[in-house]
C-alpha cells in the first residue's frame, strides 16, 4: 500500500519501505517537508 | 513608477501589474492586480533582493539605474524561486554576468532546472551571513513557505526583513508602498487574506514555524515580495498567525458559515434562502455563494476562516453539481479540513449527489451533521424543513466549543 503527504507530494510505499505505514511511529514526520503523519492519506 | 528609498540606500524597487488576469495562472486579479516588489541594497556592494516577473523589463531597468548601474550589481537574492520573482534573471545574468546568485540548496537545483544558467551561485543556510558594507545581510531557511526552497533575508542595520512571500497579498500599490501611509487598510487586509488562503494556507504549519523562528529577530519593517510594506509589523505578523493557527487549531475558526450553493431550476435556490433565514435568525454570520458564478479564490478566505459550511447542491447526472465538486476539489487540495458541515439538494429522479459527496467530505474530514433533498420542486413543508435545518446548525455552531 502507497500514502502520499497531502502537503508536499511525497509517496510513502510499505513495499519498498517494508515497514506498514499504521506501524511507523507517532511522531513519524515526511522526510520531504516534515509534515506529521496525519498529513498522509493512503492512495 | 520610480524607486522609492524605505531606510537610508535601501529601495524598493518593485512593479505593479493590473493588466494580469490570473495569478499563477489560476487565481483572478484582473479588478485587484499585485505588485512584485524588488528591493535595491546600494552600499560598498549592491544586492537585489528578489527579482519581479518578467513583465516590464525596461520599466524594471530603469528603476534600477536611478540608484546603481545595473551592470555593477554584486548580489541578487533569491528568496524564493517561484518564477514572479526570477522572472528577470537571465536578463539580470547578461546585464552583469558577474553577479553571483544567492539562495539555499535547494534553489540552486530548482533555478537550474528552471532556466538552465551557468550561473555564479552562493548556498546559504540559516545563521549564515554576507556583508555588504554598513548592511549586513542574514539568511533563514523557511520551507515550504511556500516551496521547499524558501528563505527569508534579515538586513541587520535598517532590522528589515524580507520574507518574499510570506506576510504578501495580492492587491496593486495605490498612492503609497506603506501600509501606514493608508486611511483604510480593508482592501489590503482582505486581499491579504485571500492570498493567504489560495497561495500560503496549505503549508500553516510551516508559517507558524517560520513565525516563531523570525519572531527572534528585532524586526522593525517588513517588506514582503507582493503588497504593502509593514513598518508596524505587529500588524500583519498577527494576521498571519491567527490565519496560520485557523489551519492548526480548527478551535480557533471564527463563528459564521460559508453558504455554498448552485441551482440549475431554482429549486436548490430557493431552499436557499430558507437555509440563510434561520441561520440568519440566529445571529451567525453567513457568506453566500453562487459556486457557479464565483471564482473559488474569493470563496476559499471565507471556507478557511469560519468554522461552517453548507452545501446547497443540486444532483447533476447522479452526481454532485459540478462546480460544487470542482470548490470541494481545491479545498481538499488546499487542506481546509475540519469543518462542520450541512447539505440539502433537489434530485430529478434518481438523486446520486449525496452518495457523490460523504466520500468528498472524508477526504477533507468535514462533519456532515445532517441533510435533506427532495425530489423537483420544493413544498411548503421543505421551506420549514429549511428554515429549522439553519436554525439547528446556527445553535450548533454557537454551542461549539
Amino acid at each position: 500500500m502507497k500514502w502520499e503527504c497531502m502537503i508536499c507530494g511525497y509517496v510513502y510505499d510499505e513495499d519498498a519501505e517494508g515497514v506498514k505505514f499504521e506501524d511507523l511511529p507517532d511522531d513519524w514526520v515526511c522526510p520531504e517537508c516534515g509534515a506529521p503523519k496525519e498529513d498522509f492519506e493512503q492512495i | 513608477m520610480v524607486c522609492i528609498e524605505i531606510t537610508p540606500n535601501i529601495y524598493w524597487n518593485g512593479l505593479n501589474d493590473r493588466t494580469s488576469d490570473l495569478f499563477e495562472g489560476i487565481w483572478p486579479i484582473t479588478k485587484e492586480g499585485v505588485s512584485y516588489n524588488s528591493y535595491i541594497i546600494a552600499d560598498e556592494k549592491v544586492a537585489l533582493i528578489d527579482l519581479v516577473k518578467g513583465i516590464k523589463t525596461d520599466d524594471f531597468l530603469s528603476q534600477i539605474e536611478e540608484v546603481v548601474d545595473p551592470a555593477t550589481v554584486d548580489y541578487v537574492i533569491i528568496n524564493h524561486m517561484e518564477p514572479d520573482h526570477t522572472g528577470m534573471i537571465k536578463t539580470m545574468q547578461k546585464i552583469a554576468p558577474q553577479v553571483t546568485f544567492v539562495g539555499s540548496e535547494r534553489t540552486k537545483q530548482m533555478l537550474d532546472k528552471f532556466y538552465h544558467l551557468n550561473t555564479n551561485f552562493k548556498v546559504v543556510k540559516t545563521g549564515d551571513t554576507i556583508e555588504l558594507g554598513t548592511h549586513i545581510l542574514e539568511f533563514y531557511d523557511i520551507p515550504f513557505v511556500h516551496w521547499p526552497e524558501t528563505i527569508a533575508t534579515y538586513e541587520r542595520t535598517s532590522k528589515i526583513l524580507f520574507p518574499c512571500d510570506a506576510f504578501g497579498g495580492y492587491g496593486a500599490l495605490g498612492g503609497s508602498i506603506f501600509a501606514d501611509e493608508y486611511e483604510d487598510l480593508d482592501f489590503y487586509k482582505e486581499e491579504a487574506l485571500r492570498y493567504y488562503s489560495n497561495i500560503i494556507a496549505k503549508f500553516s504549519r510551516f508559517t507558524l514555524k517560520a513565525i516563531n523562528l523570525l519572531k527572534e529577530l528585532d524586526i522593525r519593517i517588513i517588506a514582503p515580495s507582493h503588497g504593502l510594506i509593514w513598518r508596524n509589523p505587529k500588524e500583519i505578523i498577527d494576521l498571519y498567525e491567527r490565519w496560520a493557527r485557523y489551519g492548526t487549531e480548527p478551535e480557533s475558526a471564527e463563528e459564521g458559515v460559508t453558504f455554498l450553493y448552485a441551482s440549475m431550476y431554482g429549486n436548490t435556490e430557493k431552499l436557499m434562502g430558507a437555509v440563510a433565514q434561520g441561520l440568519s435568525q440566529e445571529g451567525i454570520p453567513v457568506k453566500i455563494f453562487d459556486v457557479a458564478r464565483t471564482h473559488v479564490s474569493y470563496i476559499l478566505p471565507y471556507l478557511w476562516k469560519y468554522r461552517g459550511v453548507v452545501i446547497g447542491s443540486p444532483t447533476y447526472e447522479a452526481k454532485l453539481f459540478p462546480p460544487m465538486a470542482y470548490v470541494l476539489d481545491i479545498a481538499t487540495s488546499k487542506r481546509v479540513i475540519n469543518k462542520e458541515v450541512i447539505r440539502f439538494g433537489s434530485y430529478g429522479w434518481s438523486g446520486g449527489a449525496q452518495r457523490d459527496l460523504e466520500p468528498r467530505l472524508d477526504k477533507l474530514k468535514w462533519n456532515l451533521l445532517e441533510f435533506f433533498e427532495w425530489q423537483g420542486g420544493p413544498t411548503l413543508e421543505d421551506f420549514q424543513k429549511g428554515e429549522e435545518l439553519g436554525k439547528r446548525f446556527a445553535q450548533h455552531l454557537k454551542n461549539f466549543n
